[in-house]
């Protein structure tokens, strides 16, 4: 895929490592949890991240949200490099530009807090807005655009569903206007009618909102449907990465082939289980 | 409308007649008591409220399994599949639990059996497996002692080398590439996947005539859930075991199972040969699942086509009428007027909605 523009967001040769004590007595160990990771995501596009548990594919996505440092390598957004930015820096350029919305909708939200405030929370921190009524606005707004009512945002996360607590994580997420969102199994939990609407829901919003995103998930008909590119994880390392068509139609290595392989048909006459 | 109209284009004739009264009331003619080895007939839960309420969880279940047969029980969280299979063993608290209807499972009435001989069957000729393993086992004991205890109890007689052998033997069924070793360790030692597989294990070790696997893999990663439904379905075939799978994925039903019942807000609203209902998937809901799938080949769509709304409470849809009322795209008046029962449509088909023909009708202007 040729994009002549500058990528949104590179990841540069990114390692992460985490020491473990305690368990053996051997003392500490290291666990090389990403190694030499890197790509590029562009704008308005969507990347997505695959693998087996364990492969990074978490780990990745806090790095580039700034949740965590790399052990080493960079992260440029817009041509900047914000890998060693202070918090305070971070606020300023980067927290209002990458956010994330997690798999579990119930805990990424204070169950003590009404939905609305919860929203206007995330404006007053990035200093977006004049006055609480403006905030409230936008807040309005958002949780509109996300398919819930106006009605609702006085509402607290345990009067929700799952679907509808997910949209105001989106909502959450986008009423402070980034550029790029990571989605760490965000439809993973959802109902298949509902996880068909929220992902109707973000392909509309990227065109509204011009926004790129990064998509992590183990489900790979959900990545045929909304990803542009896909990378490939195995073990803390990038296998393999190309374009949907690529990845799906000539898979390059054994691993992808065997996780393309292993999802479970929805026709009966295409027999998966026959072989031992 | 128009995604689940194009879910169901290859959905065939349109054959749908009304129930005549004399059909067996699920569409299912032949499917003889004889060869059951399990019959649920009208089943109705209930549990206990607030203020000593009582409230239905399921409602008017009614399905056989035949030895041998992988039943499918399918639906979205929260339409009453766990409540069902764990009724079957009456894992429910019985304080504050109400069942009706019956449950026969290889010649006896489950509900007239002693707490003895309920906990005879349990972990003896029906085993379990749910969706997280951690439930079913003892972060104290060793997969050994887990799976020896298991024997204990519903095999008194056997030496210590025939108990031996047989949790070897069980673990070896379900996919263990070193029991020994594993049955020195305890559950931290080993990963998700492995517990999964020494669940099966103890599921399986006293030889059950029917298995009920409620999401066994919906926790895990698909390379591991691929392996475990090939080892399920092995056993189906080796040992002529009965299987109930629950579970939320289409895939898994399209290649596990021989039979599939939808279900939606505690009641079956299809039930059909697996080759039938996804050719001819009939009630709405189906369409709706099958439709709101991201498909695997072909084109890849714009938009994925989506039921509208969500799964609402049972107490929202009480009363009289289609409990899918408020979210079928081919919904009219006569829908909320009185009981929608099964309707048959064809052998061993049925589902639960009386605007087939209508619905068939539209199909084919649709498409
Ligand atoms: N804070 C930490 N300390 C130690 N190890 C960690 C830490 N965070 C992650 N890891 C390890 O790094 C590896 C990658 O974890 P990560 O959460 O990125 O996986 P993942 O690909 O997101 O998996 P899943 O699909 O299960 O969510 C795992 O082996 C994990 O145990
Ligand atoms: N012990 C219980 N007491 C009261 N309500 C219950 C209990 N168990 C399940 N329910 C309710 O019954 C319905 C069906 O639940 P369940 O069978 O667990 O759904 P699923 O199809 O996701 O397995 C839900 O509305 C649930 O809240
Ligand atoms: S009975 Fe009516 S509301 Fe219910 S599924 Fe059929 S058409 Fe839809
Ligand atoms: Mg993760
Ligand atoms: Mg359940």
């Amino acid at each position: 895929m040729t994009n002549q523009e500058n990528p949104i967001l590179q990841v540069n040769s990114i390692y992460k490592d985490f020491i473990s004590r305690g368990l053996t007595r051997k003392g500490a160990s290291v666990f090389h949890a990403l190694q030499n990771v890197s790509f590029e995501l562009a704008g308005k596009q969507t990347y997505a991240l695959v693998g087996e548990s364990g492969s990074g594919k978490s780990t990745t996505g806090r790095i580039i949200c700034a949740l965590e440092k790399p052990t080493t390598g960079s992260i440029v957004f817009e041509g900047n490099n914000y890998t060693d930015y202070s918090p305070s820096l971070l606020r300023e350029r980067i927290r209002g530009n990458i956010q994330m919305v997690f798999q579990d909708p119930f805990s990424a939200l204070n169950p003590r807090k009404a939905v609305g405030n919860a929203i206007v929370e995330a404006l007053e921190i990035q200093k977006i807005g004049d006055s609480r009524s403006d905030r409230l606005d936008m807040a309005v707004d958002m949780i509109e655009r996300v398919g819930l009512s106006s009605k609702q945002i006085d509402r607290f996360p345990h009067q929700f569903s799952g679907g509808q607590l997910q949209r105001v994580n989106i909502a959450r997420a986008l009423v402070v206007r980034p550029k790029i969102l990571i989605l760490d199994e965000s439809v993973s939990a959802l109902d298949v009618s509902v996880q068909a609407q929220v992902l109707n829901l973000l392909q509309d919003l990227k065109e509204e909102f011009s926004l790129s995103y990064l998509f992590i998930t183990h489900d790979l008909s959900v990545v045929r449907f909304i990803a542009d590119r896909i990378g490939v994880l195995r073990k803390g390392e990038l296998v393999e990465e190309g374009t949907v068509e690529q990845i799906f139609g000539n898979p390059r290595t054994d691993y992808t082939r065997n996780l393309l392989g292993s999802i479970p048909l929805p026709d009966p006459r295409r027999h998966q289980l026959m072989a031992a | 409308m128009t995604g689940i109209a194009e879910a169901t284009r290859i959905g065939g004739s349109v054959d749908a007649h009304k129930g005549t009264g004399e059909d067996m009331p699920d569409g299912r003619q032949d499917s003889g008591a004889m060869s059951a080895m399990l019959e649920v007939r009208d089943l109705v839960v209930s549990f206990q409220g607030a203020k000593k309420s009582w409230n239905n969880a399921v409602e008017g279940v009614d399905f056989s399994v035949r030895q041998g047969e992988i039943l499918g029980i399918v639906g979205e969280s929260s339409c009453g599949k766990s409540v069902t299979s764990f009724s079957i063993m009456r894992l429910h608290n019985e304080r504050s639990t109400k069942y009706q209807g019956s449950i026969t499972f290889d010649g006896s009435d489950i509900f007239s059996l002693s707490p003895k001989q309920l906990r005879e069957l349990r972990g003896g000729d029906i085993g379990f497996i749910f969706q997280n393993p951690m439930s079913s086992l003892n972060p104290l004991m060793t997969i050994g002692q887990q799976l020896r205890e298991t024997v204990h109890a519903h095999q008194t007689s056997l030496g210590k080398e025939e108990v031996e052998a047989s949790c070897i033997e069980a673990l070896e069924d379900a996919g263990s590439d070193d029991p020994k070793a594993w049955m020195e360790r305890y559950p931290y030692q080993l990963s998700g996947g492995m517990l999964q597989r020494v669940v099966i294990g103890i599921a399986l070790i006293n030889h059950p005539k029917l298995l009920i696997a409620d999401e066994p893999t919906t926790a895990l990663d698909v390379t591991i859930q691929m392996q475990l439904l090939k080892v399920l379905r092995g056993l189906r075939d080796k040992r002529g075991m009965s299987i109930i799978l629950i579970t939320h994925d289409m895939g898994v039903v399209a290649q596990m199972c021989d039979r599939v019942e939808v279900m939606y807000l505690g009641q079956i609203v299809e039930s059909a040969p697996v080759d039938e209902l996804f050719a001819h998937p009939r009630h709405p809901y189906t369409q709706g699942l099958l439709a709101a799938t991201p498909p695997l080949d072909g084109d890849r769509p714009e938009r994925l086509s989506t039921i509208p709304g969500s799964v609402p409470q049972l107490s929202e849809v009480a009363g009289s009428g289609c409990r899918f009322a408020s979210r079928c795209p081919f919904v009219a008046d006569e829908c909320r007027k009185s009981v929608i029962d099964m309707q048959s449509i064809a052998e061993r088909h049925g589902a639960r909605c009386i605007r087939l023909a209508e619905i068939g009708e539209f199909r084919k202007v649709a498409s």
